[in-house]
C-alpha cells in the first residue's frame, strides 16, 4: 500500500535537485525495500521525461505576416505615424490637447463675456441703455470700477483704478479718477490681468493696491 | 541574444515595422507552442499566439528594458490562453482545486470524458496521451506545467509569468503533475 508522506516529499525533493547528497542515498537505501516508493518515483520520472520530450509543434506557415497584417490593419498607413506618436506619448498628446481646449476656452471667454461692471469697494454706480456705466455727479467710489465690453461715464469720483476691458471711457464732465484708467483691449492683455488679479487674491489675500473686497473672483467666475 | 533583442525593441519603439517582424520570428515558436498545449485547438491557438505579438507591440513602451522581454511576452500569453478558457467554458470552475493526495473525486469524474477506446489506441504514444491529459488539468496546473516542463522555464520565470510566488508554482507543478501520474497508473491498469 502507499508508503508515508515524509518518504513521498523526499521523492518530490529528490525529483526536482533540491535534496542533499545525504537526502538522496537515505531515498535510495529506503526504495531497496519499498516496491511502493520505487515504483511511485519511477512513475513520477516517467511523466517527466515524457512531457520534457514532447515534439515542439511548428507554428503554421505565414504566422509572422498574419501578426504584421492584423498591426497594420486598424488605421490606414498614411495616418499610423501622427496616430501612433500621439499613442506613444499620452502625456504630450494630453498637454497639447488641453492647450488646444484652453486656448479655445479663453477665446470664446474673450468673445462671448458679458457686459459687466463690478466696482472692488464701496460705492453706487448706475446703468444706461446701450451697456453704458454711470458714475453718477456726486458719488464717489471707494475702490476699483471694473467694466467689461460696454462704456463708462465717469460723473462722479472714483478713488481708485478704472479697468476698462474691451470698454471705452466717455469722459463727458469733469469726472475724477484718482487712480489709473487701464485700458485692456486685447486678449492677451486681458488673460494677463487675469492672471495678476488672481494670483494678488491667491497670495496676498488683499487684492489690489486700494481695494479691499474679493470681488475680483467674482469677475474670474462671472462668465462661467 | 538579449542585447539583440533590445536592440530591436528599441527600433520598434522608434517605430521601425520590421524589427517587430524578427523579434515574432524568434519568439513564435515558444509563444505557440504555449497556446498550443494550454489551448489544445491549433487554428485557436495561433490566434491567441498572434493576439499576444499584436498585444505586445501595442504596449511595447510598457515593457521595461531592465527586464527580460520573453517572460514579459509569455506573461502576454499565459494571461490570453487562461482568459479564453474561461470564456469558452463559463460554467465549469477551471480553478477547481486538484485533490490532495486522498481525494479521488475529481478523477471519478473525470473517467466519464475519457477517450473511447479507438481514441485510447490511437493516442497510444506517451506523449500524445500526455498533451490530453494536460489538457484535462485545471487551467492553472495546466500552465505551471507546460512552462515548466515542456518550455522549460525557470521556477522563478514561471513565478513573473502566472504573478504567483515561488512556492505556489512549486505547489501546482507537484500536484499537476501527480494528476498526471495518477492517470498514467489508472490507463495502464485499464490497457
Ligand atoms: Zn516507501
Amino acid at each position: 500500500m502507499a508508503c508515508s508522506k515524509p518518504w513521498r516529499q523526499l521523492i518530490e525533493k529528490v525529483i526536482d535537485g533540491e535534496a542533499t547528497a545525504a537526502e538522496r542515498h537515505e531515498l535510495e537505501a529506503h526504495m531497496k525495500t519499498c516496491a511502493d516508493c520505487r515504483r511511485h518515483f519511477h512513475e513520477l520520472e516517467e511523466v517527466i521525461s515524457a512531457l520534457q520530450s514532447a515534439e515542439p509543434a511548428a507554428p503554421p506557415p505565414n504566422f509572422t505576416e498574419g501578426v504584421m497584417r492584423r498591426i497594420e490593419r486598424p488605421h490606414g498607413r498614411e495616418a499610423s505615424p501622427l496616430l501612433r506618436w500621439l499613442k506613444r506619448h499620452p502625456i504630450a498628446t494630453a498637454a497639447a490637447f488641453f492647450i488646444v481646449l484652453m486656448t479655445g476656452y479663453i477665446l470664446s471667454l474673450w468673445e462671448q463675456a458679458p457686459f459687466q461692471a463690478v466696482v472692488n469697494g464701496s460705492g453706487d454706480i448706475k446703468y444706461e441703455n446701450n451697456r453704458t456705466v454711470v458714475v453718477p455727479k456726486g458719488e464717489v467710489i471707494k475702490g476699483d470700477l471694473i467694466v467689461q465690453n460696454g462704456k463708462v461715464k465717469i460723473e462722479g469720483k472714483v478713488q481708485g483704478n478704472v479697468v476698462l476691458i474691451n470698454s471705452r471711457h466717455l469722459m463727458a464732465s469733469a469726472g475724477e479718477v484718482t487712480g489709473d484708467i487701464k485700458e485692456i483691449n486685447q486678449v492677451l492683455e486681458w488673460l494677463w490681468y487675469r492672471v495678476k488679479q488672481t494670483f494678488a487674491h491667491i497670495f496676498f489675500a488683499v487684492p489690489s493696491e486700494s481695494s479691499r473686497s474679493l470681488t475680483p473672483s467674482r469677475l474670474w467666475m462671472a462668465p462661467l | 541574444m538579449s542585447d539583440h533583442i533590445h536592440h530591436l525593441i528599441n527600433k520598434v519603439k522608434a517605430g521601425d515595422h520590421d524589427a517587430f517582424a524578427k523579434i515574432v520570428d524568434l519568439y513564435k515558436g515558444q509563444v505557440y507552442n504555449i497556446c498550443l498545449r494550454l489551448i489544445g485547438i491549433p487554428a485557436e491557438a495561433e490566434d491567441i499566439a498572434q493576439e499576444s505579438f499584436i498585444r505586445a507591440y501595442t504596449n511595447i513602451d510598457r515593457f521595461e528594458t531592465d527586464k527580460k522581454f520573453s517572460t514579459w511576452l509569455f506573461k502576454i500569453a499565459t494571461n490570453l490562453c487562461i482568459d479564453y478558457l474561461r470564456k469558452k467554458k463559463p460554467g465549469a470552475s477551471l480553478d477547481a482545486e486538484l485533490p490532495g493526495t486522498d481525494g479521488y473525486n475529481m478523477y471519478a469524474q473525470l473517467a466519464a470524458s475519457d477517450p473511447s477506446p479507438e481514441e485510447q489506441v490511437a493516442a497510444s504514444e506517451m506523449s500524445d496521451w500526455l498533451h490530453a491529459e494536460i489538457r484535462r488539468l485545471p487551467p492553472k496546473y495546466r500552465s505551471a506545467i507546460v512552462l515548466k516542463y515542456v518550455e522549460d522555464l525557470s521556477l522563478k520565470e514561471i513565478s513573473e509569468i502566472l504573478d504567483i510566488p515561488v512556492p505556489t508554482v512549486k505547489t501546482r507543478i507537484h500536484r499537476g503533475r501527480e494528476a498526471l501520474r495518477k492517470r498514467l497508473v489508472r490507463d495502464r491498469v485499464k490497457r
